[in-house]
């Protein structure tokens, strides 16, 4: 349904705020204070005032060519957001990425987005300009101006000489780094047109009020937190209310809390953050607390568990919490944030299906008889027109049946930042019959009815034989027959045999303590490869036994697959036992490892 | 890594000096059992909580409880700065007594 586009920009969104309330608070932000949490505030008119400096002064110092993306560094907090605006005041594309405070992996990160983008500016806080400067001068990157916003930086600089941008529809408002490695950074250009069709996109699906309050924890240099949590509320004059991660992660009940005091309608997390919430919010935490104002929880990470979806609701119907808030979504930063989520008005929808024919890629009612799978539901697309395509063929599937989801429209992002090539691939592919300019999003799943169910990622699936086999199922299984198994600690992937060409699974599993002492581990190794020959008619799967915390999990849950896979075939897994296939042990670095003949089938 | 015995002078009755360490530890040895989905006797105070696989999450999880337990704060890398539940439990007495001491 065709609706009236709100703003043109967010600036003008933040503008129309500022003439309307200029006194509303804009952006809440909640310090860790000790064990307390103490909240610090920005309104519209300051906010608008901030920024105005922010442009200003980035307009002054820009030395060399303006065009160049400007790095935001900074913790997750209001001196973060008024850059951000300020960016957007100034016509300047933006970079939000995380405050490289520690050294390693965030390090490497953002150097390796400052060499991606060619970026021209950095804006951080003082405390840490001294810090970012010194890194500037050892990348070796010349003409980076590095400029701090706190009070005294601002100090003096006249907010009236602010003259507002000339912004394109297709200008790049900024890059998202959320989705490449460290080693192939991979930039999404989002345009101001991208970025009002998505806000507005969600403004409809989640039927947001003007004046909306949302509150989260996510972190704002990702899209979840950045599109949905903070410039949601701003598209539409309400407040948004934010706290770090690793506030949430010490305390989950300080995001409920945080629902409860600032009475937020809309949140959203990962499937993970629910989950944490159930195990660990104990009665005495969440006496007193009510959740009743909660209209929309989005759940956005994949896989959306239906056991986390129904144990969430459980927990804290009795806090006010109503079934239909629980909000399973799907979206990616290269469709800006969101391609489809539920009704915020009716419960979300769950299908049982057959796991046999789910493997032949269709979603067929379960049978009584057969192995059932449960998928959630994760809406219907919004303003972007999805299809399901065969990834080989290219040719168009039609209702239940599962192929990779390609997507159309206003939303779908520019390409990614000086890839032309992959921009190519994968943002202008064409089917079979001749429809062009979709994103290919590497994810499976299928359409019923309108509704979209996402079953997993095309890489890390595992195909035998022509049948399709999802990792997680695998995984779920093993951990299923058996005490031994650690739940949630397992990962599956295949491996390439270097003389044989074919491909080869890998199970690595961790062990529970117990188990892992007194267990006979040759026969639990045995035990897994003949469970995957019963239940998959996987003959010669190769297992590694492990003890726990040696998966690999990304910060919101999702097991690091690919990443387990390049651990394994480097030899870097410490290894309590394992049953090697001889190609698959072939390909390991040069150690003590005996291989199984290689005609072994699993032993019973 | 220092732990600064020469500084117990903190009276003796708080149940949190440095002298009452040994019940600090069984407390933590609890918690850090429990976000490693171990039984507390699987946790040994003088081995590392890197061989028991702990995660960021874990780790996280195991200095907001430290929290907000005692009131005061910690670095999420507690877990990581100390790494045994003897070597946390001890930081933490030092940090406690310093505190009753102010």
């Amino acid at each position: 349904m065709p609706h009236q586009l709100q703003h043109r920009t967010l600036t003008d969104a933040v503008r129309d705020g500022v003439h309307r309330h200029p006194e509303r608070t804009a952006f809440v932000y909640l310090h860790e204070d000790g064990p307390d949490m103490r909240p610090e505030e920005i309104g519209y008119a300051e906010l608008d005032r901030r920024a105005r400096v922010v442009a200003t002064r980035l307009r002054e110092a820009a030395k060399g060519d303006p065009t160049r993306p400007v790095l935001l560094l900074y913790p997750p907090t209001l001196d973060f957001v008024t850059a951000f605006i300020g960016c957007f005041y100034a016509g300047r594309t933006a970079i939000p990425a995380p405050l490289p405070d520690e050294p390693g992996e965030r390090l490497a990160r953002v150097s390796s987005i400052l060499r991606d983008a060619e970026v021209g500016a950095v804006l951080t806080l003082p405390e840490y300009r001294q810090a970012i400067g010194a890194w500037l001068t050892a990348t070796g990157i010349p003409d980076v101006v590095c400029l701090s916003t706190g009070a005294q930086d601002d100090a003096g600089v006249d907010a009236g000489l602010w003259v507002p941008p000339a912004v394109r529809d297709t200008d790049v408002a900024f890059l998202q780094y959320s989705s490449g490695s460290t080693s192939e950074p991979k930039g999404v250009m989002v345009t101001h047109a991208n970025l009002a069709a998505n806000e507005e996109a969600i403004r409809t699906a989640m039927r947001t009020p003007d004046g909306v309050v949302t509150g989260s924890w996510l972190p704002l240099y990702h899209d979840m937190g950045l599109i949905g949590m903070t410039l949601q509320p701003l598209w539409v004059g309400g407040t948004s209310v934010q706290m770090s991660p690793v506030s949430f992660i010490k305390q989950p009940h300080r995001w409920l809390r945080m629902i409860h005091d600032y009475r937020v309608e809309g949140t959203a997390s990962p499937d993970f953050g629910y989950d944490l919430c159930v195990r660990r919010v104990t009665e005495e935490q969440s006496a007193g607390l009510d959740l009743s104002t909660l209209r929309v929880a989005l759940n956005g990470a994949e896989p959306v568990r239906a056991g986390t979806l129904r144990a969430f609701v459980q927990r804290f119907a009795g806090h006010g919490l109503r079934p239909e808030v629980v909000l399973p979504s799907y979206g990616l930063a290269e469709n800006t944030l969101l391609v489809s989520s539920g009704d915020t008005e009716a419960p979300h929808l769950e299908l049982t299906v057959d796991a046999h024919a789910l493997e032949r890629d269709e979603l067929r009612p379960a049978r009584s008889d057969r192995a059932g799978r449960i998928l959630v539901g994760c809406g219907r697309p919004t303003d972007t027109e999805a299809l399901i395509v065969d990834p080989v063929s290219l040719e168009v599937l039609p209702d239940g049946r599962v192929g990779e989801i390609w997507l159309r429209g206003p939303s779908v992002a520019a390409g990614y930042w000086n890839r032309p090539e992959l921009t190519a691939q994968t943002f202008r592919a064409e089917t079979a019959d001749g429809r062009s300019g979709y994103f290919r999003t590497g994810d499976l799943g299928a359409l019923l009815d309108g509704e979209l169910y996402v079953t997993g990622r095309i890489k890390e699936m595992l195909i035998q034989h022509g049948r399709n086999l999802y990792p997680q199922d695998i995984e779920q299984a093993i951990q299923d027959s058996g005490e031994a198994f650690r739940r949630g600690g397992g990962a599956v992937f295949t491996v390439t045999g270097r003389a044989d060409g074919r491909s080869h699974v890998v199970v690595v599993q961790e062990l529970r303590a117990r188990a892992a002492a007194e267990d006979d581990l040759p026969q639990l190794a045995a035990a897994v490869q003949a469970l995957l020959s019963r239940r998959f008619q996987l003959a010669g799967v190769s297992v590694v036994l492990v003890q726990q915390g040696v998966i690999r999990k990304t910060t919101s849950g999702k097991t690091q697959r690919t990443l387990m896979r390049q651990l394994f075939l480097d030899g870097a897994l410490p290894v309590l036992h394992q049953r090697l296939q001889r190609p698959v042990a072939d390909l390991l670095p040069a150690t003590d490892v005996t291989p199984e003949p290689a005609a072994a089938s699993p032993r019973p | 890594m220092s732990i600064a015995h020469d500084t117990r002078t903190a009276p003796v009755e708080h149940p949190l000096h440095p002298d009452h360490a040994p019940g600090l530890e069984v407390w933590l040895a609890e918690r850090v059992a429990f976000h490693l989905h171990r039984s507390p006797d699987e946790i040994d105070p003088d081995t590392p909580l890197a061989d028991y696989g702990i995660d960021s999450v874990a780790a996280i999880s195991i200095c907001g409880e430290i929290e907000e337990r005692f009131r005061i704060a910690v670095s999420p890398t507690i877990a990581y700065d100390f790494p045994t539940v003897h070597a946390i439990g001890d930081h933490l007495a030092e940090q406690l007594a310093a505190k009753d001491t102010r």
